[in-house]
């Protein structure tokens, strides 16, 4: 139950994601990666450059931002996934692809008001 | 495209910290049995044309010897090493941080050079663990676990590292005999091990390590051939 629960709320904050990222510019390329090293949330691309996006989605702050939830082992998993896309290439993907970078897209869902959606650039590398 | 992925990481990493230079540290040898332990730090200057750097552990020993020919024509090299007797005595984690000491001391002066003295500079060790030497230093460092398989400079600084301590191995092996150096370049290969078991340990071996592997592996059945019947599993 609350398996399907998370992931519902996963996917929904991954659309309310994704349209936020289509109205700011950004071309989605592919969403639900699999890779070697575990699952790319959203895959886009801005002006020649690639955007590896992890969506985060919580019901409000109870456990805390939701950007906090990418620990040490999650920004490995980013890194790692990253370049295994890059290293394989990724139809769609611009080339040559003049930059990469891993954001992060929160989305805070209250289920009453609008979520609340926050896009960090560059979260890591 | 692999090492399209190595550049392009490294570029992220320039941009997102604003660095001018990455400086990639990389260690070899940590798990040998023997030999000293080695450590390169690189600085790509012109990441053009350099397909041929890649992880150490994905190259061929020819590979990486080539590509350690060609590593002076796109970037600056260095190497620094602590020797066995040395691992004795201040155990592998320090020796190390002593020969990426070594390397990074040689490198960084070029690197200004190269960048001017004004320059931002990162400092990338492949592993989780920063080495404290780095704390005192006018730079940025960053822990990368599996940097050598990310990012451009981190994996010529593999190569270095892997390629110099392989050149010494070998020389070493003329001096030292019987123990395969050549070839096992230090590790714990089974030859190696029966060698170290027949002959007793040189003074090339690092005998805090050894004499306690040994220990282990006389329990465990390395030698032993798989039984009829039984099913091998790989």
């Amino acid at each position: 139950m609350r398996r399907d629960h998370n992931r519902e709320l996963g996917s929904t904050g991954e659309d309310l994601a994704a349209v936020w990222l289509g109205q700011h510019d950004f071309r989605i390329v592919q969403r639900n990666l699999r890779t070697p090293y575990g699952e790319l949330d959203i895959i886009a691309e801005r002006r020649g450059e690639i955007h590896i996006i992890e969506v985060k989605t919580r019901h409000g702050t109870g456990f805390g931002d939701p950007l906090e939830a990418i620990d040490r082992r999650k920004q490995e998993h980013l890194r790692r996934a990253t370049a295994a896309v890059l290293a394989s290439g990724l139809y769609g993907l611009p080339r040559p692809c003049r930059g990469v970078h891993v954001d992060a897209i929160s989305v805070l869902a209250d289920g009453h008001s609008e979520p609340v959606i926050r896009f960090l650039e560059d979260v890591l590398v | 495209m692999r090492h399209e992925a190595l550049a392009l990481m490294e570029q992220a990493v320039r941009t997102r910290y604003g660095f001018d230079a990455v400086i990639g540290i990389d260690e070899a040898g940590r798990g040998a049995l023997a030999g000293p332990v080695y450590a390169g730090a690189c600085a790509v200057t012109d990441a053009r044309n350099t397909a041929f750097i890649n992880d150490s552990k994905v190259l061929s020993r020819r590979q990486r010897d080539q590509a350690f020919e060609l590593l002076p024509g796109h970037a600056l090299v260095a190497v620094g090493y602590a020797s066995a007797a040395q691992i004795d005595a201040c155990g592998i984690l320090q020796a190390t941080y002593q020969a990426m000491e070594m390397a990074f001391q040689d490198l960084l002066p070029r690197v200004r050079e190269h960048w001017g003295s004004s320059a931002c500079i990162g400092v990338v060790v492949d592993g989780s663990l920063l080495p404290p030497f780095l704390a005192t230093q006018q730079v940025t460092a960053l822990a990368i676990v599996d940097a050598d398989a990310l990012l451009l400079s981190v994996a010529a600084a593999s190569i270095a590292a892997k390629v110099t301590r392989d050149r010494t191995m070998l020389d070493l092996s003329r001096r030292v005999r019987g123990y395969g150096f050549e070839s096992n370049v230090g590790y714990g290969t089974r030859e190696h091990i029966s060698a170290i078991r027949g002959r007793g340990l040189s003074a090339e071996h690092r005998h805090s390590f050894v004499i306690r592997e040994l220990a282990t592996i006389e329990e465990l059945p390395f030698a032993a051939r798989p039984q009829q019947g039984t099913r091998q599993h790989r």
